[in-house]
């Protein structure tokens, strides 16, 4: 198992890092260095990570890192380094393509430490994206544990001349048959639509259907597309040599429809009105309690004839393309039975209440997502009196009663799977 | 992917059953026509674990309007197989309920099952909550017995009066009136402060066989035990020793009512016109006369209404709404319901009151 650093942290570094490394590496060049560095240096994706059972710490691995990426970074020759700023680096080879096109690099390396403190063992995965060729795939075992106190005493011969020698600057000529050069790219996608990523200023597609930026070419990118009323599109690609690129875009979905599990298990439907393109939704929610699982009761099932109907007012506060969102609504709740032998009601002991709801959902396939909510719920109740002698002197989870009228129950969650239409 | 089922797991641990009580809501209907004067509970007496029923009768308020009625104090009737247990019990200074033991004991054995073996009454209150208890012998009306109970409030407990009566308490009813057996009584409201007791008595010996009638002997006294006219003789088909008997002082009516082979047969009479004609529409069994004139019904859990004619006004389902009295509240009558709900801690009882003269637009 491999345990990635404190993402946040090691990004940071490692960026300040490259920084002084910049600062630093100009000043240090000779003539010769000048002259090689007309080269285009290589841009790789890094990340270091660990084993379980290494024995170091989070801290310690970010030493590492800002070791390894500083000592990359001064190296003559090198390629230019930019750490992976997630928890755990892709498993699969493609993801790691994909991850490092993103960020516009053109290698990635992977370097894992395993071992123990006192000796570790170093392996080295990498790959070029520009030759599609595996470059690296060693191990290194050291003999004697990593001063990892002191950054400046870290070495890195054993691995990183074998860096240095896989991804040397390269003639910009290697990369296309040609220098770099602005490259006029006709981006196409619907009126309107917003372009950034590939100018310094994002540029708006005209009624026509096509934006023209003239970005330097070959290199990598990573453009997004935005335009309300539509889901953002990320599309990375290596420009050489296309004239065109179309951006595929689809409509915000509308409507939603869900399938949930509230507290003990009791199902629920609901219907979720979407507007765009401001990212707020209207929920109206179903929920019955009359087949329900209990695993806490007298008995394994749970049968009332209650049912109560939500309506919720909510923003997701993630953007629509991302795979994890967030959102947070408030709203009423309406409380209403069946009784045996009466008729449909509005329940007497908590007619009503108001929710607020802070949920995540994960997008498991495409339409289909499974959503985790977070519902405190404040019941209003016109027989306090009633209430509390139900629940007498216990102390009760989840419900409990909340100055003269309320009953609060702090612990309703709900889970489900929602479809986008 | 974990952490979710984790989070599934967890929330059908903390889970539960969310508050509900089917029948509040089942009776919610009616009770929302009324109003909600208060609640009594958890109340937990001895036998409430095995109860096969639980009344509550709310202390006779003294508040002038209904608005500014509360209920503090009652009397709750634990039925179980054999006995029914009286027990007062009260809102301590917490608000938290309370039972004032000891329990009275009221035996069931012999009863009738249409006909109420013990009526509890519960009467105007001046410094004590007041209750009688008639317990009506359905073979041996001469061993009815009559007993006053009191308790000191607001805390009880429930007790004989002081001093006792001279002849016992209990105390047969026919040591009131000559050796005359009691076959029917009700308690009547007079006033906010007052109330009248009228029974119906037979002369001993009384029949005991086919034809067995209520003739001239039998009569109706008021509470100060002043004799109504007596009636003629009315012929009964078969042997009857218990009625339900109820006398309006506002229009002289007298409604009289047995059950034979399950049917209900209601008489009424005047001492204007004294010969008893049969009420055909009144079917059900009556329990109470309202100061407005109506019969009140609540067999088989319906609520039903005849006017003083018989005919029946209304008939809407109680869904466990029990009926308690009427009584004055100000100068306006109220009928009180109460509403009991068996809960983790005891019972707990909700009370409700419409004024008289609303019940017949119930719905």
């Amino acid at each position: 198992m491999v345990v990635g650093a404190s993402a946040r942290t090691l990004s940071a570094a490692a960026a300040a890092a490259v920084f002084c490394a910049a600062l630093v590496l100009p000043c240090c060049l000779s003539a010769q260095d000048q002259a090689a560095a007309q080269k285009t240096p290589r841009r790789i994706l890094v990340s270091v990570e660990k084993t379980l059972f290494s024995g170091l710490s989070a801290d310690d691995l970010g030493v590492l890192q800002r070791s390894f990426l500083t000592s990359l970074s001064i190296a003559d020759g090198a390629p230019s380094p930019v750490a992976y700023g997630q928890k755990a680096f892709p498993s699969r080879p493609a993801d790691r393509d994909k991850a490092a096109r993103a960020v516009g690099a053109d290698a990635w390396l992977l370097l894992v430490v395993s071992g123990s403190k006192a000796r570790p063992v170093l392996r080295v995965e990498s790959s070029d994206l520009i030759y599609e060729t595996h470059t690296l795939g060693f191990t290194v075992n050291r003999r004697e544990p990593f001063p990892l106190m002191d950054i400046n005493r870290e070495e890195w011969g054993d691995v990183i001349p074998l860096v240095v020698k896989a991804y040397p600057a390269m003639d910009p000529e290697v990369y296309s048959g040609g220098p770099p050069a602005a490259a006029t790219l006709i981006v196409r996608a619907l009126p309107g639509t917003v372009i950034s990523g590939l100018s310094p200023k994002p540029v708006t597609v005209g009624k026509d259907g096509a934006a023209s930026v003239d970005p330097p070419s070959p290199a990598p990118y990573t453009l997004r597309a935005t335009l309300a009323g539509y889901v953002p599109s990320t599309v990375s690609f290596y420009l050489d040599g296309q004239k065109e690129i179309a951006v595929t875009q689809v409509r915000v979905p509308w409507l939603l429809f869900d399938l949930v599990f509230l507290d003990g298990l009791y199902p629920g439907v609901s219907a979720t009105l979407a507007s765009s393109p401001f990212p707020g939704f209207l929920r109206l929610g179903f929920t019955t309690f009359r087949f329900g699982i209990a695993v806490n009761q007298d008995q394994f099932f749970s049968s009332l004839p209650l049912s109560q109907f939500t309506l919720l007012a909510g923003i997701y506060l993630s953007p629509e393309d991302k795979p994890t969102r967030w959102y947070v609504g408030a709203g009423p709740v309406l409380r209403v039975s069946i009784p045996p032998g009466g008729s449909f009601t509005v329940d007497e002991l908590l007619p009503w209440g108001v929710q607020l709801v802070g949920g995540v959902e994960f997008s498991l396939v495409p339409h289909l997502r499974l959503f985790v909510e977070h519902a405190p719920s404040g019941y209003f109740t016109p027989q306090p009196a009633l209430f509390n002698a139900y629940y007498g002197n216990d102390v009760t989870i989840p419900y409990f009663l909340l100055g003269s009228a309320v009953a609060l129950d702090p612990f309703e969650v709900r889970i489900g799977l929602r479809w986008v239409l | 992917m974990k952490h979710l089922l984790l989070l599934m797991a967890l929330a059908a641990v903390i889970g539960c059953a969310p508050p509900y009580f089917a029948g509040l809501d089942a009776a919610a209907p009616l009770a929302h026509q009324m109003t909600r004067v208060g609640f009594m509970g958890p109340v937990s007496t001895n036998e409430s674990d095995i109860a096969t029923g639980m009344r509550f009768l709310p202390t006779r308020p003294t508040a002038a309007s209904i608005g500014s009625l509360s209920v503090t104090s009652g009397f709750v009737i634990t039925t179980t197989l054999s006995t029914e247990w009286l027990s007062f019990v009260y809102l301590d200074s917490s608000g938290v309920a309370q039972v004032s033991f000891p329990e009275i004991q009221f035996t069931l054995i012999g009863a009738d099952p249409n006909y109420p073996l013990n009526e509890y009454d519960v009467a105007a209150t001046t410094t004590t909550a007041n209750i009688v208890v008639f317990t009506m012998n359905p073979t041996t009306p001469s061993s009815s017995t009559a007993e006053l109970l009191r308790a000191a409030l607001p805390g009880g407990p429930l007790a004989l009066p002081t001093p006792p009566p001279t002849s016992g308490n209990p105390e047969p009813i026919a040591n009131m009136f000559g050796g005359q057996a009691a076959v029917g009584v009700q308690y009547f409201p007079a006033s906010a402060t007052a109330d009248n007791f009228n029974l119906l008595v037979v002369a001993l010996p009384y029949g005991t066989g086919p034809g067995y009638a209520i003739d001239g002997v039998t009569h109706v006294l008021s509470a100060s035990g002043a004799a109504l006219p007596g009636i003629p003789a009315l012929t009964l088909p078969s042997p009857v020793n218990r009625f339900l008997y109820y006398y309006n002082p506002a229009t002289t009516n007298n409604y009289a009512e047995y059950n034979l082979n399950g049917q209900w047969v209601c008489y009424q009479w005047t001492p204007a016109a004294p010969v008893p004609v049969t009420l055909a529409g009144v079917t059900h069994r009556v329990d109470a006369l309202l100061t407005s004139g109506e019969l009140l019904s609540t067999e088989g859990g319906t609520l039903r209404l005849y006017d003083s004619t018989g005919t029946q006004e209304l008939a809407v389902p109680m869904n466990g709404m029990q009926f308690s009295y009427e009584a004055y509240i100000g100068t306006t009558p109220y009928v009180f319901f109460s509403f009991p709900m068996s809960m983790k801690h005891g019972w707990g009882f909700n009370v409700y009151a419409v004024p008289t003269a609303s019940m017949k637009s119930l719905h």
